[in-house]
């Protein structure tokens, strides 16, 4: 067993231990490093920022708890920006384990801006069937959505009675770990010309880019650094920030067995040879 | 002829619909088509509650004939007759259903998801080798964004460059390019399916038999 | 130390653990952890579907509202429950067919303008009006990466002469592509244990 073996055989167990303590060990001491802003996450920050008074967002919480460490601190980040600016907020939810997410983040954020429901703020909820509601939203969203999450009719929200279709909302926001966010672009942009913002776990951040560089979307927030990222920008920081040093550190972790791992095999292959 | 033909032709002329609409913004063809899009929906809900007790019936199926392991179907039955008849007692909004979700759904999902952490980690470091030139450029690009994307990344220069730097003109050229090829190339493939199946030569979503 | 009182927290932090005991080996208490989730989530999503798809999208707007054209869906809908009989599967072939055909059918003029007209726009724009001499370059990149990634998906001729080279330069693109992926793969999965770290060491030790 020489060297190029203690190398390439480094027990998995021992890896793991790495990830969770190059995690744990920066959560118990945070270090404090500052994250950039990128040009598509502040382009989401102009757009908001751009809003008018009264003006209406649809957030659309995409998601199930398998990603909600990645897109909730983007939800609570950009419902503390819109509420801010006085959007009108129509929660929304296109997956059948989103409700329960968007409820507890809507109704948290809503109390801590103090907004009132029905009037500056409405979770219509889940419905089946996405690219159908994206389309129907487009003509009349009361036949999307005839009631509220909770059953009430949504003529009875003075909100609501304002709204009919796209015209009359001012950017839809996506949050995402699917390809929901493609399909928006597809139907609410390019056919009915409603702006749309995306919050997309990382993996699925990686295919926005043709879209933002085409101009089909506003911007996007890419997974937990993009979260951090507007936190910055919004001046409150959460869970996005707290969350960057553990990050760098797994990153810097994963960084270093990549390169052990290859080092064995330049070894190896070099004995190989001279053998 | 019912079973498989008639159906077809439905499937021919609801597609076909759907695709002139697109071009005709006359109010007769709009109401047809805000009706298709609200079938539409109610109908997939359908869709899933089937699907739903497909998987019911499944764990039954399993139970009743004693299969290896069907002590845990009888858990994953008791834990979906739980959430059920909570959500129909206790309703959808806070209460039961909702405790549930908060303290065992969301829990167990997002741990499962995040195992993945652990299983990249050390498949990176077994498999993520620069066996030859193209597996060097994608490990080298793949080092340079996970780094660039964290904050280390502004810390570490190359060439005067910063690896955020780097790793953004990566992701907004060479990236976006990849992905654009891959983009146009998955829409014209998903348009020749949805030809395929309005013109009743893609039929596997009909099921089996005739 | 501030060790959670809530039996909501010790609840999730013992499934959190029961899961995590896959990292040793599968075992029984993973399982049932495994299990439990099935159930669970199964239940959470058939009150959401039936609630959305039953209640809200068809009883009120046939009962509440008086719209009788949903007698026709709720016909249509009603013929997918026949997918659980055998005999009477073929049945619910007529609601797949108007749900698969109808995606279909409004899929095909906009998925065309979405993913390949503007797409292909913009490539061949872009390039024309950046600004600096740098961007105008990277631009440029980008039109033959596309190109290229396109010519190396074209496989009715064979990849030799000037094709193949640009095939060839398809790949380095596509590698460069997935290396990012991978980057931002592995990005995406370590937020997913921070998140529970985080709940664990934080909501339930009470460390952070």
């Amino acid at each position: 067993m020489g060297l190029p073996n203690a190398l390439l055989n480094i027990d998995r167990k021992f890896i793991f231990a790495g990830v969770a303590l190059s995690i744990a060990i920066p959560l118990l001491n945070p270090i404090g490093f500052g994250t950039s802003v990128t040009r598509q996450v502040q382009n989401v920050y102009d757009f908001v920022e751009k809003l008018e008074e009264g003006s209406t967002v649809i957030l659309s919480f995409d998601y199930e708890p398998s990603t909600m460490a990645e897109l909730d601190p983007m939800a609570r980040t950009l419902l503390k920006h819109l509420f801010r600016k006085k959007a009108r907020v129509l929660g929304m939810a296109l997956l059948a384990g989103a409700p329960g997410i968007a409820e507890s983040i809507l109704q948290e954020e809503a109390d801590a801006a103090e907004k009132e429901y029905g009037i500056e703020w409405v979770f219509l909820g889940y419905v089946p069937a996405p690219t159908a509601a994206m389309l129907r939203i487009g003509e009349d969203i009361s036949m999307v959505y005839p009631t509220d999450q909770y059953g009430t009719l949504i003529t009875e929200f003075p909100l609501m009675r304002s709204v009919k279709n796209y015209r009359d909302i001012d950017l839809v926001i996506s949050l995402s770990s699917t390809a929901m966010p493609q399909f928006w672009a597809q139907y609410a942009h390019d056919r009915y010309g409603a702006p749309v913002a995306v919050g997309a776990t990382a993996v699925e951040a990686i295919r926005m880019y043709p879209y933002h560089d085409s101009g089909q979307i506003v911007g996007f927030l890419g997974g937990l650094k993009g979260a951090a990222e507007y936190e910055t920008l919004v001046g409150q920081p959460g869970e996005g920030i707290k969350g960057m040093d553990a990050q760098t550190i797994a990153h810097l972790f994963m960084v270093l067995m990549i390169v052990i791992g290859n080092v064995g095999h330049v070894i190896e292959r070099r004995r190989g040879k001279s053998s | 002829m019912f079973r498989r033909t008639i159906p077809l032709i439905f499937a021919f002329v609801v597609g076909t619909f759907m695709v002139i609409q697109f071009f005709i913004p006359h109010p007769t063809f709009q109401a047809i088509y805000n009706g298709v899009l609200d079938w539409q929906q109610v109908i997939f809900g359908f869709v899933l509650v089937v699907g739903t007790l497909s998987m019911v019936r499944h764990h039954v199926i399993r139970i009743q004939r004693k299969k290896e392991g069907y002590r845990y179907s009888m858990v994953a039955l008791l834990g979906l007759v739980s959430m059920v008849l909570a959500g129909i007692i206790g309703g959808i909004r806070g209460g039961p259903y909702k405790w549930m979700f908060d303290y065992i759904q969301m829990p167990a999902q997002s741990s499962m998801f995040s195992l993945l952490a652990f299983f990249v980690a050390s498949a990176s470091y077994r498999a993520f080798r620069a066996r030859s030139v193209t597996a060097t450029l994608l490990l080298v690009a793949g080092v340079i964004v996970m780094l660039g994307r964290v904050p280390a990344g502004e810390y570490i220069h190359v060439g005067g460059l910063s690896l955020t730097d780097i790793s953004t003109w990566i992701l907004d050229y060479p990236n976006t390019a990849a992905k654009r090829g891959i983009l146009i190339g998955v829409g014209l493939g998903m348009t020749a399916t949805a030809l395929k199946i309005i013109l009743g030569i893609e039929t596997s979503y009909l099921g089996r038999g005739d | 130390m501030n060790l959670s009182g809530d039996i909501g927290i010790w609840v999730a932090a013992i499934l959190t653990l029961a899961v995590f005991s896959f990292l040793w080996k599968d075992n029984p208490l993973f399982r049932l952890a495994e299990h439990i989730l099935v159930g669970v989530s199964a239940g959470y999503y058939l009150v959401q579907y039936a609630y959305s798809a039953i209640y809200k999208k068809l009883y009120v707007p046939l009962f509440d509202q008086g719209n009788l054209l949903f007698i026709g869906c709720a016909i249509l809908g009603l013929l997918v429950f026949t997918r659980l009989v055998p005999r009477k599967s073929w049945l619910s072939r007529y609601p797949i067919a108007f749900y698969v055909a109808a995606g279909a059918g409004y899929s095909i003029p906009s998925g065309l303008q979405t993913r390949v007209v503007k797409q292909m726009q913009t490539s061949m724009l872009n390039f024309l009006d950046q600004g600096s001499l740098w961007t105008n370059v990277s631009a440029f990149l980008l039109f033959v990466g596309v190109i290229s990634v396109l010519l190396y998906f074209y496989f009715s001729a064979e990849h030799r002469g000037a094709f193949g080279f640009f095939s060839k330069i398809g790949i380095v693109f596509l590698m460069i592509g997935f290396g990012a992926s991978f980057g931002y793969t592995v990005m995406s999965r370590i937020t997913l244990l921070i998140g529970r770290l985080q709940f664990l060491m934080g909501e339930w030790l009470g460390f952070l």
